[in-house]
């Protein structure tokens, strides 16, 4: 048979005819070489990679990690503190010094601007919206971990037993989804303010004053979540649970003798890793925006503690005059959310291609 | 068929019971009374009060007789905003307003979002495409209430354009409309996008491409029937989301809807008034997703109506 001229492949008509002289020992360089050439991509490599490629995800990401630094390192550099009340500065617009802080900038003292101006008490809006957005950070992280947690747990369990045990979790699941979550919110949110005041009083525990610091309305939102936002996750971990289960390596495992919890622990949920993150992902920017909402309405987060939400809700009488105080929080909140659906959706297309609409 | 509607009017049944119980547990839960005010009232008025209104029988009693008087129509009557007045009539005077701004904003969101998704499938990958690929996304990322407070502090502060509160005036309901509609209309967009790209690769398209249909009956008679089954599910959330906006949209624009009215109990503590309009939403919510589901079967043969989970 005749040969492609610009085949790579030996020839192999030619192949009795070499002598051992013909062949010399690789040099290590080479050897070097061969190893570098097979090394593999892991899973998170690749996924990595791919996510690079996507521009828009990229920098939904640098975005973000702005916000982080912008909330978590900002109060730092500024000298305003959040609660602080700078006399005689009251109802700044941005960039405006009061007539006590001009006087000080004659009498050549150095005096940090104001940039985003100060509210009606004198405080420091830059800081106030710097803490803001951290604890607007905070609840969102949290509650979807409390959703990762749970509807991991919750999905897994049902995904694995099957049958009965299925068909029963999922039919709470099902009781469940049909509940409207923002009018349980709201209840919920009405109803816990006096008794976690009374808790507050009560208790010198350090993570129930932590938690009462931001008032009922966030509490409620954890709860909230932990009580209704977990079927959303539990559906996609349950179904993938249901379609590994039956691979050949839980076959193997369970012939093993290894235990249901290890194998779930084991085998089946480091398969669904990909999943797992992206629906976590997914939960935090429904979670700032449901606190935003609660807080916007007065229901959320009490003073002196401040979300963006209640920013925009106390900003929204003294709109005519001072529109910057409505604006800039809006302004960051609507980027949190929206890089964090972007780089959800990055992350989706990355972690699992075949998710990809 | 019938034994499918039956059973989804079954689930729907026991989900507004168990939102009517947890309510009632809920606000059980709280310390202190409802006739505990500033000015502490006799043992004795106590008593005769707690009385009347059934509160001295045990708690699973107390449940019973809600739920029963919930299921017959009867929230009870406000405490706090409108002293005494059965809450059902205040429901019957507010819900209306609300009513009519969200119907609207519904009916502008999937006559304005479907042929959105449409053009954009229709034009995959052209300068149309991306053009309404950001309007979407940002419609999905900036809150209702972000919304609200800027247009209303450019379009009717700044420009003068609108007037910003009340809804007396057709023009007044402009605003409040668009800002309802804006998150729902995106994400019908969004939907009916990715849907009409599954059902133009579909073989059948490419048939009749062959066959020379023109490509405007093509959209009308045969992609978008297939393409607009998801949107039929989308309706049942967008029903809750329009519900539960209204709360916002109405507080910024000063509507006098059940909405603004419900923020406003919750805000005064009123609980009977919260647990009335919450049972009452809660109800509204889980009929339209009941109506949603069957019109689902009804619009899509392929689905199987034997078992009808997922």
């Amino acid at each position: 048979m005749k040969k492609n001229p610009i085949s790579i492949q030996p020839n192999v008509d030619k192949i009795l005819e070499y002598l051992p002289d013909d062949f010399t020992l690789a040099a290590d360089s080479e050897k070097e070489n061969f190893i570098e050439l097979r090394k593999s991509t892991s899973y998170w490599q690749d996924a990595w990679r791919r996510l690079k490629r996507n521009g828009v995800a990229m920098v939904a990401l640098g975005v973000l990690l702005l916000t982080f630094l912008f909330a978590f390192l900002g109060p730092v550099v500024i000298p305003y503190t959040n609660v602080q009340q700078v006399r005689g500065s009251e109802n700044l617009y941005p960039l405006s010094y009061s007539a006590q802080e001009l006087a000080k900038l004659d009498a050549g003292e150095s005096v940090f601007p104001h940039l985003f101006g100060t509210d009606q008490f004198g405080r420091d809006l830059l800081v106030r919206n710097m803490h803001a957005t951290r604890i607007s950070l905070i609840i969102g992280v949290t509650a979807s971990l409390i959703v990762l947690v749970i509807g991991t747990l919750y999905g897994s369990i049902s995904g694995y037993a099957g049958g009965k045990v299925d068909f029963v979790m999922m039919r709470i699941v099902d009781m469940v989804y049909a509940l409207p979550e923002i009018l349980v919110v709201l209840l919920l949110s009405s109803i816990l303010k006096v008794p976690l005041q009374n808790l507050l009083n009560s208790s010198s525990s350090a993570l129930i004053r932590g938690l009462s610091q931001f008032g009922s309305g966030v509490v409620s939102i954890f709860i909230v979540f932990g009580l209704l936002f977990w079927v959303g996750s539990s559906r996609i971990i349950r179904g993938q649970i249901l379609s590994l289960k039956r691979r050949e390596f839980v076959t193997a495992a369970k012939a093993l003798g290894a235990s249901s919890p290890r194998i779930i622990r084991k085998h089946l949920l480091p398969n669904c890793i990909g999943q797992i993150i992206v629906t976590t992902m997914m939960q935090i920017p429904s979670a700032i925006f449901l606190e935003s909402f609660l807080s916007f309405l007065g229901l959320g987060v009490s003073a002196p503690v401040a979300t963006l939400g209640s920013l925009c809700s106390d900003a929204l009488g003294g709109m005519r005059t001072y529109p910057s105080r409505l604006i800039i929080p809006s302004i960051i909140l609507s980027i949190i959310i929206l890089c964090f659906n972007l780089f959800g959706d990055g992350l989706r297309d990355a972690l699992d291609p075949r998710m990809k609409r | 068929m019938v034994r499918y509607i039956l059973k989804r009017l079954l689930v729907a049944l026991l989900t507004i019971f168990v939102i009517s119980c947890v309510t009632f547990l809920l606000m059980n839960a709280i310390p202190g009374g409802p006739f505990l005010s500033e000015k502490a009232p006799s043992q004795a008025t106590l008593d005769a009060m707690n009385a009347k209104y059934g509160l001295d029988k045990p708690v699973p009693v107390q449940l019973f007789n809600y739920v029963k008087s919930v299921f017959q129509g009867d929230f009870g009557v406000s405490l706090r905003m409108q002293r005494n007045r059965p809450i059902l009539d205040i429901i019957k005077e507010m819900f209306p307003v609300s009513a009519k701004l969200g119907i609207f904003a519904l009916l502008s969101a999937i006559i304005l979002g479907i042929p959105m998704g449409c053009v954009a499938a229709y034009r995959q990958g052209k300068v149309t495409d991306s053009i309404l690929r950001v309007v979407t996304t940002l419609g999905i990322a900036v809150p209702g209430f972000v919304l609200a407070a800027l247009l209303q502090y450019f379009l009717c502060v700044k420009l003068g354009l609108f007037p910003s509160m009340g809804i007396a005036k057709p023009i007044q309901y402009v605003l409040p409309v668009f800002c309802l509609s804006f998150y729902p209309m995106c994400y019908i967009g969004r939907l009916m996008r990715s849907s009409m790209l599954d059902a133009i690769n579909q073989e059948y398209v490419r048939t009749a491409r062959a066959k020379g249909v023109r490509p405007f009956a093509l959209i009308f008679k045969h992609t978008l029937r297939n393409a607009v089954i998801p949107v039929i599910t989308y309706l049942g959330p967008l029903t809750a989301y329009t519900l539960t906006g209204g709360f916002v949209v109405e507080s910024v624009f000063s509507i006098p809807g059940l909405g603004r009215y419900f923020v406003q109990s919750i805000l005064n503590r009123d609980y009977p008034l919260i647990m009335g309009t919450t049972i009452f939403l809660a109800v509204l919510i889980v009929m339209m997703n009941v109506v949603v589901d069957i019109a689902y079967k009804f619009v899509d043969p392929r689905i199987d109506f034997g078992k009808g989970n997922d």
